[in-house]
């Protein structure tokens, strides 16, 4: 079952996604999956795996008398073993919980990658996507420079040229005409783990953008947009709509303001 | 008797949950694991001392389990015909019948049962039990290399039977494995 994917083997993959890859076998993973999108799509199936079979078995309750029984069990051991210190051998949920017990399950998988991750690096090489556009919006008129990195092509790039900020000041679900017959419109305000007013919006021209913009700096900003794949028909490993979610949980994105909080954040930015 | 006995008693009952899933896993019906983790308590309790401080309890109670379940198929060798949870109720030691639910399996949880023993092993103790695969193979007995092909194999395997299920596995919407490019 080991395949070659340019000196990359399966268990590579695996051990890349479940965080046991040495640096060296991690960086180059982590190349590949930026330039080809089938092994993007089998490190997220090793992911997945993972992540179906932690859900599929929840430990269940203990049925009483397996309890009982490895109590009077212990009891036993302790009464021949160290009569004095009975007591402590008395089963104790709670300390051992909270105890000693936490010493001996360290979590391992901080190394492993983010599912959002690895959709990302996918989705900058299937759609029309840029993470970091860098296009600042200053006020209503667009008053930055172009993006000058990315893959910011076709609707993507069309962000730079629209009057955007004035969509970004109107309420959630409100639509904002941009001229030449597009539209525009915020979807949810939020904060991301830095504390900065976040809003997802789209834009509907001839293609539909997605986009997260947060305000820094005096200053919107487009952090993240991506174009919906345009032709239906062909290899679509992710929809405009997944890469917007991978990327929400990847900023640490808060839950969406209220109508009202989103009100005063907004008119706090005036 | 070392002094360890006083911290291995409560932390047998604070992974009782663990054990038992895990004994699950192998032997697929309750009354069978629920056995299979006594026994290892006991034996767990009379060889306390073998158990190294600093390492995961729950992978040494594992290997505990793992043996008294080979030794048990290796006497009764009807485990393979076994079909998942036949009983349902479990015999105390009180002597009273205690009504157990039937395994309630999820579509994934189906497909995992469906997977070779040695498959369904090494998935369970580093998916579910959340093993590295040094502490898995400390617990199965086997190098670190067979833990991860097998491991690979039991992973391409379930997302195999979850695409049957119409449960897409991976980012593809149409392709259960890769796309049609190259």
């Amino acid at each position: 079952m080991t395949e070659l994917n340019g000196g990359l083997t399966d268990e590579m993959l695996m051990a890349y996604a479940d965080g046991e890859a040495s640096p060296e076998e991690a960086a180059a993973v982590e190349a590949a999956l930026e330039s080809d999108p089938a092994i993007a799509e089998r490190v997220l199936m090793f992911q997945d795996t993972r992540a179906l079979a932690q859900t599929a078995f929840a430990p269940e309750p203990v049925p009483d008398a397996l309890k009982a029984s490895v109590e009077a069990m212990i009891a036993r051991h302790g009464s021949a073993a160290a009569p004095a210190a009975q007591d402590n051998t008395v089963p104790a949920d709670d300390a051992a919980a909270e105890g000693n017990v936490v010493a001996f399950r360290p979590r391992r998988t901080s190394a492993a990658p983010a599912r959002g991750q690895v959709f990302m690096a996918m989705a900058a090489s299937v759609l029309g996507l840029a993470i970091g556009v860098g296009a600042f919006f200053a006020g209503s008129e667009f008053g930055g420079s172009p993006p000058a990195t990315g893959p910011a092509t076709g609707g993507v790039g069309q962000l730079a040229s629209l009057p955007i900020g004035e969509g970004l000041r109107a309420p959630s679900g409100e639509t904002v005409a941009l001229g030449d017959g597009g539209v525009m419109r915020a979807i949810t305000t939020f904060r991301n783990a830095s504390g900065d007013l976040c809003r997802d919006f789209e834009v509907e021209t001839d293609e539909s953008v997605t986009g997260v913009a947060c305000h820094r700096g005096g200053a919107w900003q487009v952090d993240f947009a991506v174009a919906q794949a345009v032709d239906p028909g062909g290899y679509a490993p992710a929809s405009g709509a997944e890469a917007l979610d991978a990327y929400l949980s990847t900023i640490d994105a808060g839950a969406p303001l209220g109508a009202a909080e989103e009100k005063a954040a907004l008119d706090a930015l005036r | 008797m070392s002094a360890q006995d006083d911290t291995i008693g409560p932390m047998l009952i604070a992974f009782l949950p663990t054990m038992r899933r895990f004994a699950l896993s192998l032997a697929r019906q309750h009354d069978v694991a629920d056995d299979l983790v006594q026994s290892a308590c006991e034996r767990a309790l009379l060889n306390a001392g073998s158990f190294q401080p600093g390492t995961r309890f729950d992978a040494w109670m594992f290997r505990i389990i793992r043996n008294l379940w080979i030794d048990r198929i290796r006497r009764t060798n009807t485990q393979a015909a076994a079909p998942v949870e036949e009983a349902d109720a479990v015999v105390g030691t009180d002597g009273v019948a205690v009504a157990t639910s039937r395994l309630e399996l999820s579509d994934t949880a189906q497909a995992i049962h469906q997977l070779p023993d040695e498959q369904r092993e090494v998935l369970t103790l580093v998916c579910v039990e959340g093993l590295s695969y040094a502490e898995a193979a400390g617990v199965m007995g086997v190098p670190v290399g067979t833990v991860m092909s097998r491991l690979a194999r039991a992973r391409t395997k379930l997302a195999a039977l979850l695409a049957e299920k119409g449960i897409s596995v991976g980012a593809a919407r149409s392709s259960p494995t890769r796309g049609s490019r190259s």
